[in-house]
């Protein structure tokens, strides 16, 4: 008892770091542009004449990377900042790196900072101005890209990228690669790409033990649910003979979680922030349709029914939610099902037989059946500097992350030592990862290796399944067959290219006062203190004086040079 | 001295600066020691405080993280016209002044009261714990506390809740009442920080001379008599002090509390000038807006200590400076 009350403070103490990283999903998804930028568009202009002095320039005559093979010829340094492993540093010489290095021929000099601090000092450094900057690094959040590329700090890509055929062959499958092109017309990143994005995707989860005691199917349509859930309330689902201290469904202390269950409405809350376009191209702020007019007077009932959490907006983080669920309280939630082994195993060490989670297929709602996706993508990329001298084999090297061998070795570490290729092209990791003698998990193990870090690379969906080992095979299989049977319904979220200079000063300031008074409504609407029905009509008139339409008319831009490339 | 100070006047200038410069290298020699000893300080001042300042003008500028501080460019007054043009201006001002002025109105007294009756305490063990019992949560951090607050008030799992279960009560969802949320906000201030307060009261307590009390004794006062009539009077300078420093506060309510205990619901009375800040000017990357929104409340805190100062001197004629 009092190790469990220690923990819950524990998990407590870091609700403001979650609540930190809620407020910047609320406000929003998007890449984020500072709205600070230089004052002429013009300057793309002299971006080119600029690094045209430099030594670095993209030699028109000669394509960039094309003629760029490795191993180098003649060993070429060069220097990536970085934000550090958190279970070893790159400093150390990684294996994967070591590797990365013999094959390529070129010697790289890391420049890192512990993760959490990276942002920070790297955009002081960049802020500071003059010294040399590393060859390559992570653009630190909040520093533009246009603006960055305006200044001719950072170098455009594209000519080189256009001739890297790795690259080329990994953008082919991410349709949003689209929104890294700048409204100048230049590339000026290249981001980690993410294949697992569509493999278990964060979906609803639920108690199949409780569904099993009570006889009951898994449900696949919204009144479905309400039909399990009002079981889950009222007929002592967890089986301890008190039929009270159930929770049908529970969310994890912010408003927007409980818009997860809008994608049944057809709504794009949850990932895309309500912005979205409709059929006919023109972005709408869903937030304000009459679609979210019925969903809010269904969430409204489903709150007033005691199905959903009366401690949804107060339980602080997902961890919290997490605790509930693993004593044994809460029937379903929402999240990724890589969580599922982890709270079995709470559940059963709390003394629960029998634990059994399952993800669940998108329910089919009154409007669509879907779920929104996002995360193929990372916000921020690397970006290669002015400072460097080789920015061709800058280029060639991301180009080589994104090859075959490249994925291998970020994913899977070193062949043999980490894992070992089967003949039907699976990958399964060797014990040393399985069951490290030094008590790491997985993913630890794999970091210290140098795994995932870096520098930017495509992660495999095969590396998700290969890590799916530690479940037990039953649960290996629901996943993936969840997975296949959720992809019908899957729908990229929206990215949108990043704004100009001029787009997102004209709406400085709007989005966090809009965001406020949203989750502010939703979290009245759905509890009842404000009444749908009477205070609809100027709930929408104030999100418009709040300034929606000058954000859609930015969003609209984004998005028309967004369809607008080929 | 008179016909010293002519004399120094007649000389030239150079001269004269001569001759201070001579007796401040003097003085200089004499007090080494001192200076020595007030060195650090002055130093702490330059660099954590004075310096820091300058970078107070982006509140007057378009901060851009890559131009720099000086680099950026000049926009005047605009970000403080957005923030008093803001939407929600007026709420988060009302509620930053609500929740400032009932913390002191229920929180001033609380420290004075715990320091009088721990000062008559006379058995020197037990007056010693219960003073580390009462500053102890002071220690604790505020994230911390507020997960315990979170927890207590669970309507499901709270052990407040499950008192007013006991007795028959319906459970409160304290935390999404926003007509509770004041009352959970200010009273887990009070909780945490009277111990620490009272510290200040006791020191300047135990300077009281025992001639007084005996003299009062002689006379006849009872208990009570004595703190109002000794003990209160004799540390009302301490108490004016505070009070006037406590003024100096008035705009400002820290936000990691509140954000860690506010939620959509309770926004209405929850939100304040340091959260509505946290979440434009830090999250959203708006240095320069979040400087300015500062900048308007030092400014108003400066002129409330300086009211509250010149009034006190004369109303009682104690008073910081």
């Amino acid at each position: 008892m009092k190790r469990n009350s220690w923990k819950k403070i524990v998990a407590t103490a870091s609700a403001l770091a979650l609540i930190m990283g809620c407020l910047t999903g609320c406000g929003g998804e998007e890449p984020k542009e500072s709205s600070v930028q230089p004052s002429e568009q013009t300057s793309s202009q002299e971006t080119s004449e600029s690094t045209g002095s430099d030594s670095s320039a993209p030699s028109e005559e000669e394509p960039a990377s094309a003629g760029i093979t490795f191993p180098l010829a003649e060993q070429v340094e060069l220097t990536i900042a970085t934000p550090d492993g958190n279970v070893a540093s790159l400093a150390d010489n990684l294996p994967v790196w070591e590797e990365i290095q013999k094959r390529t021929n070129i010697k790289i000099n890391w420049d890192v900072t512990a993760s959490k601090q990276y942002v920070d000092v790297m955009k002081l450094r960049v802020g500071a101005g003059g010294g040399k900057l590393p060859d390559i690094m992570f653009l630190p959040n909040g520093l533009s890209l246009a603006e960055l590329g305006g200044q001719g700090t950072i170098l455009p890509l594209e000519e080189y990228i256009a001739n890297s055929e790795n690259i080329q062959k990994a953008y082919e499958q991410f349709p949003n690669v689209k929104a890294l092109t700048s409204a100048d017309g230049h590339i000026y990143s290249v981001n980690t790409l993410n294949e697992s994005a569509y493999f278990a995707p964060y979906s609803f989860i639920i108690r199949k033990d409780w569904l099993d005691r009570l006889n009951l199917e898994v449900p696949e349509t919204i009144d479905d649910w309400m039909t399990v859930l009002r079981a889950f309330r009222d007929q002592d689902a967890n089986g301890n003979g008190d039929a009270g201290d159930e929770v049908p469904f529970s969310a994890g202390g912010h408003a927007w979680y409980t818009t997860y269950w809008a994608n049944a409405w057809g709504l794009h809350l949850f990932q895309s922030d309500g912005w979205y376009p409709d059929e006919n191209g023109q972005m709408q702020y869903e937030f304000i349709s009459d679609e979210a007019k019925e969903f809010y007077t269904w969430l409204n009932a489903f709150y007033e029914e005691k199905l959903l959490d009366e401690e949804f907006l107060t339980l602080g983080d997902e961890n919290k939610l997490y605790e509930k669920v693993s004593r044994d309280e809460v029937g379903a939630f929402t999240a990724y099902p890589s969580r599922i082994a982890t709270l079995e195993a709470a559940l059963e060490a709390n003394g629960v037989e029998g634990a059994e989670l399952i993800p669940v297929v998108p329910p089919k709602g009154p409007y669509a059946q879907m779920t929104e996706v996002v995360g193929d993508m990372t916000v921020n990329g690397y970006v290669v500097t002015s400072s460097c001298e080789h920015p061709d084999v800058a280029v060639a090297l991301m180009d080589y992350m994104m090859s075959e061998e490249g994925k291998e070795l970020m994913n899977f570490g070193i062949e043999g030592d980490t894992y070992v290729k089967e003949n039907d092209g699976t990958y399964s990791f060797t014990e040393k990862v399985t069951a490290n003698p030094d008590g790491l998990s997985a993913s630890e193990v794999l970091s210290s290796y140098g795994c995932q870090l870096g520098l930017c690379y495509l992660k495999s969906d095969k590396r998700e399944q290969a890590m799916l080992y530690s479940y037990p095979e039953e649960l290996q299989q629901k996943i993936i067959d969840v997975t296949d049977a959720t992809r019908p319904y899957m729908v990229a979220g929206m990215t949108l290219p990043p704004a100009t200079e001029e787009e997102s000063e004209s709406i400085s300031g709007l989005s966090g006062d809009l965001a406020t008074y949203i989750w502010e409504m939703t979290g009245k609407f759905t509890v009842g203190t404000a009444d749908i029905e009477a205070e609809w009509d100027s709930y929408v008139e104030y999100v418009k004086t709040l300034g929606v339409e000058k954000i859609l008319a930015v969003k609209q831009a984004q998005y028309d040079r967004l369809t607008s490339q080929q | 001295m008179k016909g010293n100070v002519r004399k120094t006047e007649k000389q030239p200038l150079g001269k004269r600066m001569a001759a201070g410069g001579k007796r401040f290298l003097k003085n200089v020699k004499r007090d080494k020691a001192l200076l020595l000893i007030i060195l650090p300080v002055v130093v702490h001042y330059l660099v954590f405080v004075y310096y820091p300042m300058y970078g107070n003008i982006i509140a007057f500028k378009k901060y851009s993280p890559v131009k720099g501080i000086m680099g950026s460019d000049w926009v005047g007054f605009r970000y403080f016209i957005q923030f008093f043009n803001s939407p929600y201006f007026t709420r988060v001002l009302k509620n930053t002044l609500l929740i400032s002025v009932f913390s002191i109105l229920w929180g001033f007294p609380i420290p004075i009261l715990f320091a009088l009756m721990t000062n008559d305490l006379k058995h020197g063990a037990y007056k010693r714990i219960v003073q580390a019992v009462s500053y102890i949560p002071y220690f604790i951090s505020t994230v911390i506390i507020c997960g315990m607050l979170v927890n207590f008030l669970s309507p499901s799992s709270g052990i407040i809740n499950s008192v007013i279960k006991a007795f028959g009560g319906e459970p409160i969802n304290f935390l999404m009442e926003p007509k509770w949320f004041r009352t959970v906000f200010i009273a887990s201030g009070i909780w945490q920080g009277f111990g620490w307060s009272a510290i200040v009261y006791l020191a300047a307590l135990t300077g009281v001379s025992q001639e007084l009390y005996e003299a009062a004794r002689v006379d006849g006062a009872s208990k009570i008599q004595q703190v109002i009539h000794v003990s209160i009077p004799c540390i009302l300078p301490t108490i004016i002090v505070t009070f006037i420093m406590q003024i100096g506060t008035l705009m400002s309510v820290g936000y990691e509390k509140i954000i860690l205990l506010y939620n959509p619901v309770t926004l209405d009375v929850a939100d304040v000038i340091s959260s509505y800040t946290y979440r434009t000017g830090l999250v959203e990357g708006n240095y320069s807006f979040g400087s300015a929104v500062g900048l308007f409340n030092s400014a108003i805190n400066l002129v409330l200590v300086i009211f509250a100062n010149k009034l006190s001197r004369k109303v009682s004629e104690v008073s910081l400076w």
